[in-house]
Protein backbone atom coordinates (compact mmCIF):
# COMPACT_ATOMS: atom_id res chain seq x y z
CA UNK A 1 0.00 0.00 0.00
CA UNK A 2 2.77 2.41 0.80
CA UNK A 3 4.84 1.82 -2.27
CA UNK A 4 1.57 2.23 -4.50
CA UNK A 5 1.21 5.52 -2.73
CA UNK A 6 4.58 6.44 -3.46
CA UNK A 7 4.86 5.61 -6.86
CA UNK A 8 1.25 7.90 -7.31
CA UNK A 9 2.67 10.59 -5.84
CA UNK A 10 6.00 10.47 -7.59
CA UNK A 11 4.14 9.64 -11.38
CA UNK A 12 1.75 13.05 -10.31
CA UNK A 13 5.03 14.89 -9.47
CA UNK A 14 6.95 13.61 -12.87
CA UNK A 15 3.77 14.58 -14.61
CA UNK A 16 3.19 17.99 -13.08
CA UNK A 17 4.14 21.27 -15.08
CA UNK A 18 6.91 22.63 -12.47
CA UNK A 19 8.34 25.83 -13.64
CA UNK A 20 11.37 25.69 -11.69
CA UNK A 21 12.58 22.39 -13.42
CA UNK A 22 11.92 23.43 -16.91
CA UNK A 23 14.13 26.63 -16.15
CA UNK A 24 16.73 24.00 -14.76
CA UNK A 25 16.23 21.90 -17.50
CA UNK A 26 16.33 24.73 -20.08
CA UNK A 27 19.84 26.00 -18.81
CA UNK A 28 21.30 22.39 -18.57
CA UNK A 29 19.82 22.39 -22.30
CA UNK A 30 21.51 25.71 -23.17
CA UNK A 31 24.84 25.24 -21.50
CA UNK A 32 25.48 21.46 -22.60
CA UNK A 33 25.00 23.28 -26.08
CA UNK A 34 27.52 25.80 -25.75
CA UNK A 35 30.23 24.30 -23.71
CA UNK A 36 31.98 21.11 -24.01
CA UNK A 37 32.90 19.83 -20.52
CA UNK A 38 30.79 16.95 -18.27
CA UNK A 39 30.40 19.94 -15.18
CA UNK A 40 29.24 22.93 -16.97
CA UNK A 41 30.34 26.06 -14.51
CA UNK A 42 27.21 28.56 -14.37
CA UNK A 43 26.82 31.61 -12.73
CA UNK A 44 23.71 33.83 -12.37
CA UNK A 45 22.12 36.85 -10.83
CA UNK A 46 18.34 36.00 -11.38
CA UNK A 47 16.51 35.74 -8.25
CA UNK A 48 14.44 32.94 -10.00
CA UNK A 49 17.09 31.17 -11.65
CA UNK A 50 19.16 30.71 -8.80
CA UNK A 51 16.69 28.70 -7.15
CA UNK A 52 17.46 25.87 -9.62
CA UNK A 53 20.41 25.48 -8.11
CA UNK A 54 21.24 21.98 -7.14
CA UNK A 55 18.36 20.40 -9.70
CA UNK A 56 20.85 19.52 -12.75
CA UNK A 57 23.54 17.28 -11.55
CA UNK A 58 25.64 18.41 -14.83
CA UNK A 59 25.73 22.05 -13.66
CA UNK A 60 28.02 23.86 -11.12
CA UNK A 61 26.66 27.18 -9.56
CA UNK A 62 29.49 29.28 -9.35
CA UNK A 63 31.34 33.02 -9.45
CA UNK A 64 30.86 35.47 -12.42
CA UNK A 65 34.53 34.72 -12.51
CA UNK A 66 34.65 31.28 -12.80
CA UNK A 67 31.43 30.59 -15.26
CA UNK A 68 31.52 29.29 -18.13
CA UNK A 69 28.14 30.53 -18.81
CA UNK A 70 26.11 32.95 -17.22
CA UNK A 71 22.17 33.79 -17.40
CA UNK A 72 22.33 37.56 -16.40
CA UNK A 73 20.13 39.75 -15.13
CA UNK A 74 21.80 43.41 -14.31
CA UNK A 75 22.97 45.23 -17.23
CA UNK A 76 26.18 46.53 -15.26
CA UNK A 77 27.38 42.69 -14.82
CA UNK A 78 26.48 41.16 -18.73
CA UNK A 79 28.27 44.58 -19.70
CA UNK A 80 31.71 44.71 -17.50
CA UNK A 81 31.87 42.91 -14.52
CA UNK A 82 30.99 38.90 -16.04
CA UNK A 83 33.79 36.93 -17.54
CA UNK A 84 32.01 34.01 -18.78
CA UNK A 85 32.50 33.49 -22.70
CA UNK A 86 28.72 32.92 -23.24
CA UNK A 87 26.33 35.19 -21.95
CA UNK A 88 22.44 34.73 -21.59
CA UNK A 89 20.31 37.76 -20.70
CA UNK A 90 17.13 36.98 -18.73
CA UNK A 91 15.53 39.98 -20.10
CA UNK A 92 14.60 41.06 -23.74
CA UNK A 93 15.65 44.23 -23.76
CA UNK A 94 18.65 43.86 -22.12
CA UNK A 95 19.68 41.03 -24.75
CA UNK A 96 18.65 43.73 -27.30
CA UNK A 97 20.76 46.56 -26.25
CA UNK A 98 23.53 44.08 -24.91
CA UNK A 99 27.11 44.12 -27.02
CA UNK A 100 28.17 41.18 -25.37
CA UNK A 101 24.81 38.94 -24.71
CA UNK A 102 24.77 36.12 -27.16
CA UNK A 103 21.09 35.32 -26.39
CA UNK A 104 18.46 35.90 -23.86
CA UNK A 105 16.34 33.05 -21.91
CA UNK A 106 13.68 34.23 -20.32
CA UNK A 107 10.15 33.72 -18.78
CA UNK A 108 7.16 35.62 -20.59
CA UNK A 109 3.40 34.93 -21.11
CA UNK A 110 4.06 31.44 -18.71
CA UNK A 111 6.54 30.14 -20.72
CA UNK A 112 10.19 29.90 -22.00
CA UNK A 113 11.36 31.83 -24.33
CA UNK A 114 15.00 31.60 -25.70
CA UNK A 115 16.89 33.55 -28.38
CA UNK A 116 19.70 33.73 -29.93
CA UNK A 117 21.75 36.11 -31.89
CA UNK A 118 23.25 35.23 -34.82
CA UNK A 119 25.64 38.03 -35.13
CA UNK A 120 27.18 36.72 -31.93
CA UNK A 121 27.35 33.06 -32.73
CA UNK A 122 29.10 34.60 -35.73
CA UNK A 123 32.37 36.05 -33.53
CA UNK A 124 32.20 33.45 -31.36
CA UNK A 125 32.51 30.98 -34.00
CA UNK A 126 29.69 28.61 -32.63
CA UNK A 127 27.62 26.14 -34.54
CA UNK A 128 24.38 25.14 -33.00
CA UNK A 129 22.65 21.40 -33.21
CA UNK A 130 19.63 21.58 -35.36
CA UNK A 131 17.50 21.44 -32.20
CA UNK A 132 18.47 25.45 -31.77
CA UNK A 133 18.32 26.54 -35.21
CA UNK A 134 14.51 27.99 -34.38
CA UNK A 135 15.67 30.35 -31.65
CA UNK A 136 18.08 31.93 -34.19
CA UNK A 137 17.88 35.56 -35.61
CA UNK B 1 -16.31 -28.66 6.18
CA UNK B 2 -13.51 -29.05 4.02
CA UNK B 3 -15.75 -29.25 1.05
CA UNK B 4 -17.63 -26.32 2.26
CA UNK B 5 -14.60 -24.40 2.89
CA UNK B 6 -13.22 -25.17 -0.96
CA UNK B 7 -16.55 -24.21 -2.56
CA UNK B 8 -17.48 -21.26 -0.26
CA UNK B 9 -13.79 -19.79 -0.88
CA UNK B 10 -14.19 -20.44 -4.54
CA UNK B 11 -18.00 -18.89 -4.76
CA UNK B 12 -16.27 -15.69 -2.44
CA UNK B 13 -13.57 -15.21 -5.52
CA UNK B 14 -17.09 -15.49 -7.89
CA UNK B 15 -18.80 -12.81 -6.28
CA UNK B 16 -15.57 -10.41 -5.93
CA UNK B 17 -14.59 -10.69 -9.21
CA UNK B 18 -18.52 -9.64 -9.99
CA UNK B 19 -18.38 -7.09 -7.56
CA UNK B 20 -15.33 -6.04 -9.23
CA UNK B 21 -16.54 -6.19 -12.71
CA UNK B 22 -19.49 -4.23 -12.01
CA UNK B 23 -17.79 -1.66 -10.25
CA UNK B 24 -15.18 -1.09 -12.80
CA UNK B 25 -17.87 -0.39 -15.03
CA UNK B 26 -19.87 1.79 -12.89
CA UNK B 27 -16.26 4.00 -12.57
CA UNK B 28 -16.23 4.18 -16.63
CA UNK B 29 -19.95 5.16 -16.44
CA UNK B 30 -18.94 7.53 -14.60
CA UNK B 31 -15.93 8.98 -16.21
CA UNK B 32 -17.80 8.85 -19.69
CA UNK B 33 -20.26 11.48 -18.08
CA UNK B 34 -17.46 13.39 -16.90
CA UNK B 35 -16.24 13.14 -20.06
CA UNK B 36 -18.72 14.21 -21.99
CA UNK B 37 -19.45 17.51 -19.73
CA UNK B 38 -15.77 18.26 -20.36
CA UNK B 39 -15.86 17.82 -23.78
CA UNK B 40 -18.95 20.27 -23.41
CA UNK B 41 -17.05 22.84 -21.42
CA UNK B 42 -14.21 22.59 -23.79
CA UNK B 43 -16.71 23.57 -26.90
CA UNK B 44 -18.19 26.36 -25.07
CA UNK B 45 -14.48 27.99 -24.03
CA UNK B 46 -13.55 27.30 -28.17
CA UNK B 47 -16.82 28.54 -29.02
CA UNK B 48 -16.43 31.93 -26.99
CA UNK B 49 -12.54 32.08 -27.87
CA UNK B 50 -13.95 31.98 -32.19
CA UNK B 51 -16.07 34.52 -31.40
CA UNK B 52 -13.72 36.83 -29.49
CA UNK B 53 -11.32 35.92 -32.24
CA UNK B 54 -13.55 37.40 -35.26
CA UNK B 55 -14.78 40.42 -32.71
CA UNK B 56 -11.16 41.42 -32.69
CA UNK B 57 -9.95 40.72 -36.19
CA UNK B 58 -12.57 43.02 -37.38
CA UNK B 59 -11.37 45.31 -34.93
CA UNK B 60 -7.76 45.02 -36.00
CA UNK B 61 -8.66 45.37 -39.36
CA UNK B 62 -10.43 48.78 -38.95
CA UNK B 63 -7.22 49.52 -37.21
CA UNK B 64 -4.82 49.23 -39.95
CA UNK B 65 -6.86 49.72 -42.61
CA UNK B 66 -7.47 46.06 -43.62
CA UNK B 67 -4.00 45.70 -44.48
CA UNK B 68 -1.50 44.57 -41.94
CA UNK B 69 1.47 44.53 -44.04
CA UNK B 70 1.45 48.01 -44.53
CA UNK B 71 1.59 48.31 -40.26
CA UNK B 72 4.10 45.62 -39.36
CA UNK B 73 6.85 48.81 -39.94
CA UNK B 74 4.57 51.15 -38.75
CA UNK B 75 5.54 51.65 -35.17
CA UNK B 76 3.00 54.10 -33.79
CA UNK B 77 0.32 51.44 -35.46
CA UNK B 78 1.35 49.15 -32.89
CA UNK B 79 0.88 51.36 -29.91
CA UNK B 80 -2.98 51.62 -30.81
CA UNK B 81 -3.63 47.58 -31.82
CA UNK B 82 -1.78 46.74 -28.24
CA UNK B 83 -3.98 49.02 -26.53
CA UNK B 84 -7.35 47.61 -28.48
CA UNK B 85 -6.29 43.80 -27.24
CA UNK B 86 -5.50 44.85 -24.07
CA UNK B 87 -9.33 45.82 -23.87
CA UNK B 88 -10.29 42.44 -24.39
CA UNK B 89 -8.04 40.84 -21.72
CA UNK B 90 -9.66 39.68 -18.71
CA UNK B 91 -9.45 36.70 -16.50
CA UNK B 92 -10.83 34.41 -19.00
CA UNK B 93 -8.48 35.79 -22.20
CA UNK B 94 -5.18 35.71 -20.43
CA UNK B 95 -3.13 36.98 -23.21
CA UNK B 96 -3.86 38.04 -26.77
CA UNK B 97 -1.30 39.49 -29.15
CA UNK B 98 -1.04 39.84 -32.73
CA UNK B 99 1.97 37.34 -34.05
CA UNK B 100 3.51 38.25 -37.74
CA UNK B 101 5.68 36.76 -40.31
CA UNK B 102 8.68 38.23 -41.31
CA UNK B 103 10.42 38.27 -44.72
CA UNK B 104 12.70 35.49 -43.60
CA UNK B 105 9.58 33.43 -42.32
CA UNK B 106 10.26 33.59 -39.13
CA UNK B 107 7.45 34.53 -36.03
CA UNK B 108 7.38 37.70 -34.63
CA UNK B 109 5.33 39.73 -32.04
CA UNK B 110 3.05 42.71 -34.09
CA UNK B 111 1.11 44.22 -30.84
CA UNK B 112 0.53 42.50 -27.62
CA UNK B 113 -2.04 43.19 -25.03
CA UNK B 114 -0.38 42.02 -22.04
CA UNK B 115 0.48 43.72 -19.22
CA UNK B 116 3.81 45.88 -18.68
CA UNK B 117 5.35 42.94 -16.89
CA UNK B 118 4.20 40.23 -19.83
CA UNK B 119 4.26 42.49 -22.82
CA UNK B 120 6.64 41.10 -25.81
CA UNK B 121 8.38 43.88 -27.56
CA UNK B 122 7.44 45.06 -30.86
CA UNK B 123 9.31 42.70 -34.09
CA UNK B 124 10.49 40.69 -30.83
CA UNK B 125 10.92 36.82 -32.25
CA UNK B 126 8.16 34.83 -31.03
CA UNK B 127 9.08 30.68 -31.09
CA UNK B 128 5.99 28.26 -30.99
CA UNK B 129 5.91 25.47 -28.53
CA UNK B 130 3.76 23.42 -30.76
CA UNK B 131 5.20 24.35 -34.26
CA UNK B 132 2.51 21.79 -35.91
CA UNK B 133 -0.23 23.70 -34.47
CA UNK B 134 1.12 26.80 -35.68
CA UNK B 135 1.67 25.37 -39.11
CA UNK B 136 -1.69 24.06 -39.52
CA UNK B 137 -2.84 28.00 -38.97
CA UNK B 138 -0.42 29.09 -41.92
CA UNK B 139 -1.20 26.71 -44.07
CA UNK B 140 -4.57 25.56 -44.08
CA UNK B 141 -5.72 28.88 -43.06
CA UNK B 142 -8.26 28.15 -40.74
CA UNK B 143 -8.94 28.63 -36.89
CA UNK B 144 -7.01 25.96 -34.81
CA UNK B 145 -6.68 25.60 -30.70
CA UNK B 146 -4.51 23.22 -28.64
CA UNK B 147 -4.81 22.30 -24.99
CA UNK B 148 -1.57 23.66 -23.33
CA UNK B 149 0.26 21.69 -20.92
CA UNK B 150 3.69 23.72 -20.88
CA UNK B 151 2.65 26.63 -19.63
CA UNK B 152 1.73 27.96 -16.28
CA UNK B 153 -1.63 29.15 -15.67
CA UNK B 154 -3.10 28.08 -19.87
CA UNK B 155 -5.25 26.35 -20.31
CA UNK B 156 -5.69 26.53 -24.19
CA UNK B 157 -4.26 28.46 -26.64
CA UNK B 158 -6.50 29.69 -29.84
CA UNK B 159 -4.99 30.58 -33.24
CA UNK B 160 -7.35 32.74 -35.82
CA UNK B 161 -5.30 33.61 -38.85
CA UNK B 162 -5.23 36.77 -40.91
CA UNK B 163 -5.25 36.51 -44.79
CA UNK B 164 -5.03 39.02 -47.14
CA UNK B 165 -4.86 38.52 -50.66
CA UNK B 166 -4.90 34.80 -49.73
CA UNK B 167 -1.98 34.76 -47.92
CA UNK B 168 -1.60 34.37 -43.75
CA UNK B 169 0.24 37.81 -42.96
CA UNK B 170 -0.64 37.47 -39.38
CA UNK B 171 -2.25 35.39 -36.61
CA UNK B 172 -4.15 36.68 -33.59
CA UNK B 173 -3.03 34.28 -30.58
CA UNK B 174 -5.84 34.33 -27.59
CA UNK B 175 -4.04 32.07 -24.34
CA UNK B 176 -7.26 31.12 -22.21
CA UNK B 177 -6.36 30.92 -18.60
CA UNK B 178 -6.92 27.60 -16.66
CA UNK B 179 -9.07 29.79 -14.32
CA UNK B 180 -12.34 29.59 -16.38
CA UNK B 181 -11.70 26.05 -16.88
CA UNK B 182 -11.63 25.64 -13.39
CA UNK B 183 -14.78 27.47 -12.44
CA UNK B 184 -16.74 25.15 -14.37
CA UNK B 185 -14.67 21.98 -13.26
CA UNK B 186 -15.10 23.26 -9.59
CA UNK B 187 -18.12 20.70 -9.12
CA UNK B 188 -16.48 18.21 -11.18
CA UNK B 189 -13.64 17.96 -9.41
CA UNK B 190 -14.52 16.58 -6.52
CA UNK B 191 -16.61 14.11 -7.97
CA UNK B 192 -13.67 13.19 -9.98
CA UNK B 193 -10.99 12.97 -7.07
CA UNK B 194 -13.77 10.13 -5.33
CA UNK B 195 -13.82 8.18 -8.59
CA UNK B 196 -9.78 8.51 -9.19
CA UNK B 197 -9.68 7.05 -5.09
CA UNK B 198 -12.85 4.41 -5.25
CA UNK B 199 -10.78 2.95 -8.46
CA UNK B 200 -7.83 2.90 -6.73
CA UNK B 201 -9.41 1.03 -3.56
CA UNK B 202 -11.35 -0.96 -5.98
CA UNK B 203 -7.61 -1.97 -7.87
CA UNK B 204 -6.11 -2.48 -4.21
CA UNK B 205 -9.01 -4.96 -3.04
CA UNK B 206 -8.97 -7.18 -6.44
CA UNK B 207 -5.65 -7.34 -6.53
CA UNK B 208 -5.55 -8.76 -2.22
CA UNK B 209 -8.57 -11.04 -3.92
CA UNK B 210 -6.17 -12.22 -6.98
CA UNK B 211 -3.08 -12.56 -4.18
CA UNK B 212 -5.48 -15.01 -1.93
CA UNK B 213 -6.68 -16.32 -4.32
CA UNK B 214 -3.25 -17.91 -6.02
CA UNK B 215 -2.03 -18.04 -2.24
CA UNK B 216 -4.96 -20.32 -1.70
CA UNK B 217 -4.23 -22.14 -4.39
CA UNK B 218 -0.92 -22.51 -4.23
CA UNK B 219 -1.62 -23.76 -0.71
CA UNK B 220 -4.41 -26.16 -2.22
CA UNK B 221 -1.87 -27.48 -4.92
CA UNK B 222 1.24 -28.07 -2.28
CA UNK B 223 -0.76 -29.78 0.13
CA UNK B 224 -1.53 -32.74 -2.66
CA UNK B 225 2.05 -33.63 -3.85
CA UNK B 226 4.90 -35.13 -2.03
CA UNK B 227 7.71 -32.33 -1.83
CA UNK B 228 10.60 -34.58 -2.51
CA UNK B 229 9.29 -36.68 -5.16
CA UNK B 230 6.67 -34.13 -6.54
CA UNK B 231 4.39 -37.28 -6.99
CA UNK B 232 0.86 -37.24 -5.37
CA UNK B 233 0.61 -37.47 -2.19
CA UNK B 234 -2.16 -39.80 0.45
CA UNK B 235 -3.79 -36.55 0.76
CA UNK B 236 -4.93 -36.63 -2.84
CA UNK B 237 -5.67 -39.93 -3.23
CA UNK B 238 -8.24 -39.45 -0.24
CA UNK B 239 -9.37 -36.73 -2.11
CA UNK B 240 -10.00 -38.38 -5.45
CA UNK B 241 -10.70 -42.04 -3.88
CA UNK B 242 -14.86 -41.29 -3.96
CA UNK B 243 -15.02 -39.90 -7.51
CA UNK B 244 -13.11 -43.66 -9.35
CA UNK B 245 -14.95 -45.50 -11.50
CA UNK B 246 -13.97 -48.86 -9.88
CA UNK B 247 -15.09 -51.08 -12.65
CA UNK B 248 -12.19 -49.67 -14.86
CA UNK B 249 -9.43 -49.37 -12.33
CA UNK B 250 -6.45 -51.34 -11.60
CA UNK B 251 -3.76 -50.73 -8.95
CA UNK B 252 0.30 -51.20 -8.61
CA UNK B 253 1.80 -50.91 -5.51
CA UNK B 254 5.26 -50.71 -5.59
CA UNK B 255 8.16 -50.80 -2.89
CA UNK B 256 11.84 -50.30 -3.36
CA UNK B 257 13.78 -53.48 -2.24
CA UNK B 258 16.35 -52.47 0.54
CA UNK B 259 15.86 -49.37 0.82
CA UNK B 260 16.21 -49.55 4.50
CA UNK B 261 19.86 -50.95 3.72
CA UNK B 262 20.18 -47.93 1.62
CA UNK B 263 19.29 -45.36 4.28
CA UNK B 264 21.47 -47.13 6.66
CA UNK B 265 24.33 -47.37 4.80
CA UNK B 266 24.81 -44.29 3.22
CA UNK B 267 22.25 -41.68 4.84
CA UNK B 268 19.03 -39.81 4.36
CA UNK B 269 20.08 -38.08 1.66
CA UNK B 270 21.07 -40.13 -0.45
CA UNK B 271 17.48 -42.54 0.04
CA UNK B 272 15.77 -39.22 -0.83
CA UNK B 273 18.02 -38.87 -4.36
CA UNK B 274 17.02 -42.63 -5.23
CA UNK B 275 13.05 -42.18 -4.08
CA UNK B 276 13.79 -38.88 -6.52
CA UNK B 277 15.08 -40.63 -9.54
CA UNK B 278 12.39 -43.77 -8.87
CA UNK B 279 9.75 -41.11 -8.97
CA UNK B 280 11.10 -39.69 -12.22
CA UNK B 281 11.10 -43.73 -13.44
CA UNK B 282 7.34 -44.04 -12.87
CA UNK B 283 5.92 -40.88 -14.49
CA UNK B 284 8.23 -41.78 -17.25
CA UNK B 285 6.75 -45.62 -17.17
CA UNK B 286 3.08 -44.17 -16.84
CA UNK B 287 0.66 -42.16 -19.04
CA UNK B 288 -0.27 -38.51 -18.04
CA UNK B 289 -4.17 -39.63 -16.43
CA UNK B 290 -2.12 -42.28 -14.36
CA UNK B 291 -2.01 -41.09 -10.74
CA UNK B 292 1.61 -41.72 -9.58
CA UNK B 293 1.39 -41.23 -5.84
CA UNK B 294 3.51 -41.39 -3.17
CA UNK B 295 1.88 -44.12 -0.28
CA UNK B 296 4.21 -43.89 2.23
CA UNK B 297 7.93 -44.00 3.09
CA UNK B 298 9.43 -45.92 0.08
CA UNK B 299 6.11 -47.15 -0.77
CA UNK B 300 3.96 -46.22 -3.95
CA UNK B 301 0.80 -46.05 -5.98
CA UNK B 302 -0.46 -46.36 -9.34
CA UNK B 303 -3.54 -45.98 -9.99
CA UNK B 304 -4.08 -46.73 -13.84
CA UNK B 305 -7.04 -47.15 -16.51
CA UNK B 306 -7.84 -51.13 -17.02
CA UNK B 307 -9.42 -51.33 -20.60
CA UNK B 308 -10.64 -54.72 -21.93
CA UNK B 309 -7.20 -55.66 -22.58
CA UNK B 310 -5.36 -56.42 -19.08
CA UNK B 311 -1.93 -56.43 -21.08
CA UNK B 312 -1.33 -53.20 -20.79
CA UNK B 313 -1.24 -52.95 -16.69
CA UNK B 314 1.42 -55.49 -16.36
CA UNK B 315 3.46 -53.88 -19.35
CA UNK B 316 3.30 -50.89 -16.97
CA UNK B 317 4.40 -52.89 -14.26
CA UNK B 318 7.07 -54.55 -15.96
CA UNK B 319 8.46 -51.25 -17.98
CA UNK B 320 9.11 -50.18 -14.06
CA UNK B 321 10.85 -53.04 -12.62
CA UNK B 322 13.12 -53.24 -15.88
CA UNK B 323 13.82 -49.88 -15.80
CA UNK B 324 14.90 -49.47 -12.22
CA UNK B 325 16.61 -53.05 -12.32
CA UNK B 326 18.44 -51.81 -15.73
CA UNK B 327 19.63 -48.47 -14.84
CA UNK B 328 22.09 -47.68 -11.90
CA UNK B 329 21.34 -44.20 -9.87
CA UNK B 330 24.02 -41.79 -10.02
CA UNK B 331 24.61 -40.21 -6.63
CA UNK B 332 27.56 -38.40 -7.75
CA UNK B 333 31.12 -39.04 -9.23
CA UNK B 334 32.18 -41.89 -6.92
CA UNK B 335 28.87 -43.47 -5.74
CA UNK B 336 26.31 -45.24 -8.32
CA UNK B 337 23.50 -47.59 -6.52
CA UNK B 338 21.62 -49.91 -7.99
CA UNK B 339 18.24 -50.73 -6.43
CA UNK B 340 15.13 -52.74 -7.89
CA UNK B 341 11.43 -52.92 -6.68
CA UNK B 342 8.76 -55.51 -6.33
CA UNK B 343 5.04 -54.41 -7.84
CA UNK B 344 2.15 -55.99 -6.34
CA UNK B 345 -1.08 -55.43 -9.16
CA UNK B 346 -4.98 -55.92 -8.41
CA UNK B 347 -6.36 -55.98 -11.59
CA UNK B 348 -9.84 -56.71 -9.82
CA UNK B 349 -10.85 -53.87 -8.13
CA UNK B 350 -14.25 -53.73 -9.16
CA UNK B 351 -14.60 -56.67 -6.97
CA UNK B 352 -13.70 -54.78 -3.93
CA UNK B 353 -15.98 -52.88 -1.63
CA UNK B 354 -14.02 -49.75 -1.61
CA UNK B 355 -10.39 -48.36 -2.94
CA UNK B 356 -8.92 -49.08 0.56
CA UNK B 357 -9.79 -53.12 0.29
CA UNK B 358 -8.60 -52.82 -3.47
CA UNK B 359 -5.01 -51.05 -2.36
CA UNK B 360 -4.79 -53.75 0.80
CA UNK B 361 -5.26 -56.57 -2.22
CA UNK B 362 -2.34 -55.20 -3.78
CA UNK B 363 -0.69 -54.48 -0.65
CA UNK B 364 -0.61 -58.02 -0.04
CA UNK B 365 0.41 -58.92 -3.93
CA UNK B 366 3.21 -56.72 -2.73
CA UNK B 367 3.97 -59.10 0.50
CA UNK B 368 4.07 -62.15 -2.10
CA UNK B 369 6.64 -60.59 -4.39
CA UNK B 370 9.04 -59.69 -1.55
CA UNK B 371 8.24 -63.14 -0.59
CA UNK B 372 9.22 -64.70 -3.17
CA UNK B 373 12.24 -63.25 -3.96
CA UNK B 374 11.62 -59.58 -4.67
CA UNK B 375 12.44 -57.36 -7.86
CA UNK B 376 9.39 -59.27 -9.60
CA UNK B 377 5.76 -58.41 -10.14
CA UNK B 378 2.78 -60.69 -8.88
CA UNK B 379 -0.76 -60.11 -9.92
CA UNK B 380 -3.95 -60.89 -8.72
CA UNK B 381 -6.96 -61.39 -10.70
CA UNK B 382 -10.59 -62.72 -9.99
Amino acid sequence: MRILLIILLSLTYLFSFDALHVKAQIIAKIAHELVDKDIVNIYTDDESLIKTKGLVPSLNYTTKKNADIAFLTHKDTIEKTCKAKYIFSTSYYNYKTSKKAIGAFFWQKGRPNIIIKSSMLKKLNIKLSQSFQKYIE
Amino acid sequence: MKKFLFYSKNLFFIISFIIFIGSLYLYSSFKSVLYQHQKEIHNIEVNRAYKAAKKITNQINLHINNSIVSTIYDGTIEKDLSRMLSYYRNDEFKYIYLIYIDSKGSLRYLADGSTVEEKAAFHQKFTPSNESLWDDALIKKNDVYDLQDNAEELWLTYLSPIVENGKVEAILVLDISTKEYQEFSKLLVPLEKFLNLFLFVLAVVFFVILLQGFLFYKQYKNSMFDSLTKLYNRHFLKKISLNLDMDRLAVLMIDIDYFKLVNDKYGHNVGDIVLESVARKFLAATRLDDKVIRYGGEEFLILTKLSKNKQHVLDIAERIRASIEKDSIRIDTLLNIRVSVSIGVNLSVKSFSSLDMAIKKADEMLYQAKHNGRNRIEVYED
